[in-house]
């Protein structure tokens, strides 16, 4: 096998749910060596409840879930009950052996095990760790429980997302799970570099709704700066502003719900448009022969161009508008990116993964192409435990009798 | 001042909208970010919103979002000099991340291949639509059709599909993109230096934003179906109960009833001392709850209507329960919880009056924390990068006024 990038790096892995499996995720599949710590005393509620479960909630104990399966490939499972006192020699022992610690848990979690981080840092000088709890560790919120939607809403990106008037219509999908992964994931790697270049590690406090806010900060600079409170702009874009920007309706035999995304950013763009629709009487006024004035008729615009697309099939209607230079992208569903999408099949993002309980499936590619050391999938999630002995007597050379006394003293549960 | 985490890294960064973030996010965390800039200016110069609303390039709030902390070198590429000047740039650099089109760098002997002869170690993160090739390369883009593509919006919207999906605000394909450029960064500076070798990165956006969909991914791929739309909560293949309540305020809360047995008692307890015990004693124990969900959310949305979104927020989540409120980011810039972490920081902008107060990092790192400095003006550091390489003074008066920088 072919060298990967990350392959010195060990991550100690209590992260659960999404968010910091999807960090953990990315270095995982660039060579990390993720070990997920598990305890059934609080199983992931990625083997539990989030599904779908092809066979059935627990329909294989803990290895029924295949949004488990499509989060956690590559990883490694240790059971490990740090409620009992026999695992506090084992996390020790695992500590000395690892680089990083990572942790989705709210606040005081691991310093309730016994691990705060002056501990971990005894044990391991150099160690990093990267909590990443919905407030952060410190200051009046920090007990706060949070998930996807909660750190959507509070941050302001619920907010900004639906039309004006209108109750927000917010993100159909835990987008700061995704996204406070990728975060964790640079923090990790931000981290490492510091550690390579002055030896030192340290606790880095991530907090989910303040990296979701980071992603407002042209809206709070014109707060700050202007005095504008921000404000939703359905489909249309003020930064930049142009028109039109929209998304408008199709017509497809087989699905009612299509959709295709229209963006003029040039007035070059304007006139290919223009020129598509047949140089509608609506379109060749002089008004709207420029930004501004396009920008003022914007209503009258959306919705001449969607009477236009309307009978139209949308992946046809993308085609030929891209031939004429027109931006325009289709609303795509899932059968739209794996079954229609020649660009997604050229770059073959949608790898296949086999499963022994679960079957063969489809599953999210690494988006990450490195040219001489490329990572990506190899192998599906860890079954519950599966690791457990391959860590504790290979890596931390422990003899079997030792495992059998912690499997006897409840510690490996 | 402490040390910043990625103090002596140095990136070159030839990148619009695209990437600016990335590049951004390394120089707030210590890393020296030049900016490559034509003699007019980057683009993203040109996006608003400005300062009192004028547009100028030295006045664009989004420019100074994302490029802050990085230093700021016009040349022109179009010119011999100005690629000299490229070459020299990214020949002392550990990385370089770019949004060039494709094969545009190449056809001016300037690309990777070329950069890479004369600095073996160098990183280079290419940033682009759709990859480097493949049947949509020459695709026009834009943000909101790389999240249209990616599979986004199809996931956000509201309950009546009536309503056209929606694309969330503010540009986030970029910032998924980012994301990716910049592990992808780290990743092989980590592998250059244990093992001398540079390489190339490629990070195609609709790749990015087609692997951030959650659930629509995992119900296509394990039962075939679809995920619907869903004003504020999950897409998903049936349709759920809604999960934003209106508040006394007028405002929205948000709200997930998720009762074990301690926290419905907390809930009881509460209810009780704000008089609304009656109204909620009746419901008994977790079957009867379930079996009577409806009524209890009615009840739930009656008890809100009277509540600030606020009150609901910290009622919530003094009971353990992941409550919340739809807040606008700018609010964050008063709160007591980002006042006391630090992460609101202030940045004296040259050219604006007094200090603003912006985001911090998105990840504090509590002994080395980063820290935001200004966006630079166009050019500002011509003279002491340039110097740097060799450049006088005189040299420099010769290179503007044949227009390469």
């Amino acid at each position: 096998m072919s060298a990967l990038p990350l392959q010195d790096v060990r991550i100690l892995d209590f992260s659960w749910a999404m968010a910091g499996p999807q960090g953990s995720r990315l270095l995982c599949d660039l060579g990390a060596e993720v070990i997920r710590l598990e305890s059934a005393t609080h199983p992931d509620l990625a083997r539990t409840a989030f599904g779908p479960h092809p066979h059935g909630q627990g329909a294989h104990g803990f290895d029924s879930s295949g949004y488990f399966n499509h989060f956690n490939r590559n990883k490694k499972s240790v059971t490990l009950n740090m409620g009992r006192p026999e695992a506090q020699a084992v996390f020790r022992d695992l500590l000395c052996s690892a680089d990083v610690v990572l942790e989705n848990y709210s606040a005081g979690v691991l310093a309730r095990w016994g691990w705060p981080f002056e501990r971990m840092r005894a044990v391991r000088p150099d160690i990093i760790y990267v909590s990443m709890a919905g407030p952060g560790h410190r200051g009046p919120y920090a007990g706060h429980r949070t998930f996807g939607p909660t750190v959507q809403a509070v941050s302001g990106l619920t907010y900004l997302s639906g039309f004006p008037g209108m109750q927000p219509a917010g993100w159909g999908f835990s987008y700061m799970d995704h996204t406070g992964g990728y975060m964790a994931a640079m923090a990790i790697m931000i981290a490492l570099y510091q550690r390579d270049h002055t030896g030192v590690g340290e606790h880095v406090d991530l907090s989910q709704i303040e990296a979701a806010i980071t992603l407002t900060g042209t809206a709070i600079l014109d707060f700050e700066v202007n005095g504008r409170e921000s404000a939703p702009q359905g489909n249309r874009s003020r930064h930049p502003a142009v028109a039109p920007h929209g998304v408008y309706r199709c017509a497809d035999e087989y699905e009612r719900d299509r959709w295709l995304a229209i963006a003029c950013y040039t007035d070059e763009q304007w006139d290919a448009l223009v020129e598509a629709m047949g140089k509608p009487d609506w379109a060749t006024t002089p008004e709207l022969q420029t930004l501004p004035g396009r920008l003022a008729a914007q209503d009258q615009i959306d919705a001449c161009i969607d009477s236009w697309t309307r009978p139209q099939r949308a992946q046809e209607l993308m085609q030929r508008l891209q031939r004429a230079g027109v931006p325009a992208g289709v609303v795509q569903n899932h059968r739209d990116l794996t079954e229609h999408d020649q660009q997604l099949e050229h770059t073959g993002i949608f790898p296949w993964v086999s499963h022994e309980l679960l079957g063969d499936y489809r599953i999210d590619g690494l988006p990450i192409r490195l040219s001489e050391t490329p990572g990506g999938v190899r192998r599906r999630a860890p079954l519950w435990g599966e690791h457990t002995e391959e860590i504790l007597c290979g890596t931390l050379g422990y003899q079997p009798d030792r495992v059998a006394e912690l499997h006897a003293a409840e510690a490996l549960t | 001042m402490s040390r910043l985490p990625l103090e002596g890294l140095r990136i070159v960064e030839l990148a619009d909208q695209q990437a600016e973030w990335a590049g951004k996010l390394l120089a707030d965390m210590g890393a020296d970010v030049i900016k490559v800039e034509p003699p007019e200016g980057a683009a993203t110069r040109r996006i608003g919103p400005f300062v009192d609303d004028l547009p100028d390039p030295e006045r664009s709030l989004f420019f100074w979002h994302y490029n802050s902390s990085k230093r700021s070198v016009t040349l022109d590429l179009g010119t011999r000099e100005g690629r000299a000047l490229w070459l020299q740039l990214a020949g002392r650099a550990d990385a370089v991340i770019e949004t060039t089109v494709p094969g545009s760098l190449d056809r001016l002997g300037v690309g990777y291949a070329a950069l890479a002869t004369a600095n073996p170690g160098l990183v280079m993160v290419s940033v682009t639509p759709w990859g480097p090739d493949g049947p949509y390369v020459d695709f026009a883009s834009g943000d909101l059709i790389q999240m249209a593509m990616g599979g986004i919006i199809n996931s956000c919207g509201y309950d009546d599909h009536d309503l056209p999906p929606v694309r969330p605000g503010e540009n986030h394909a970029f910032h998924i993109a980012s994301h990716h450029a910049l592990i992808g960064l780290l990743t092989a500076v980590h592998w250059r230096e244990r093992s001398g070798r540079g390489q190339k990165v490629e990070i195609a956006t609709h790749d990015c934003v087609a692997m951030c969909t959650e659930f629509a991914a995992t119900y296509w791929f394990y039962t075939g179906t679809l995920v619907q739309r869903q004003t504020g909560r999950h897409a998903y293949p049936q349709m759920t109960a809604p999960s934003f309540k209106p508040t006394r305020d007028g405002r929205w809360a948000s709200y997930g009833m998720v009762f074990n047995e301690a926290r419905w008692g907390k809930f009881l307890q509460w209810a009780e001392g704000a008089g609304y015990g009656e109204l909620f004693r009746q419901f008994g124990d977790a079957q009867e709850r379930l079996a009577r969900g409806s009524e209890l959310n009615e009840a739930i949305e009656a008890v809100m209507s009277q509540l600030t979104a606020e009150e609901i927020w910290q009622l919530g989540q003094s009971m353990g329960l992941p409550w919340g409120m739809i807040r606008r980011p700018e609010e964050w810039l008063d709160d007591p919880h980002a006042a006391a972490r630090g992460f609101i920081q202030e940045v004296e902008q040259p050219g604006f009056a007094r200090p603003l107060r912006v985001p911090g990092p998105p990840y504090a790192f509590t002994e080395h924390p980063g820290r935001v400095r200004p966006a630079p003006r166009l050019g500002e550091h011509n003279a002491e990068v340039y110097g740097a390489l060799g450049y006088t003074p005189a040299d420099l008066t010769v290179l503007r006024e044949c227009g390469a920088i």
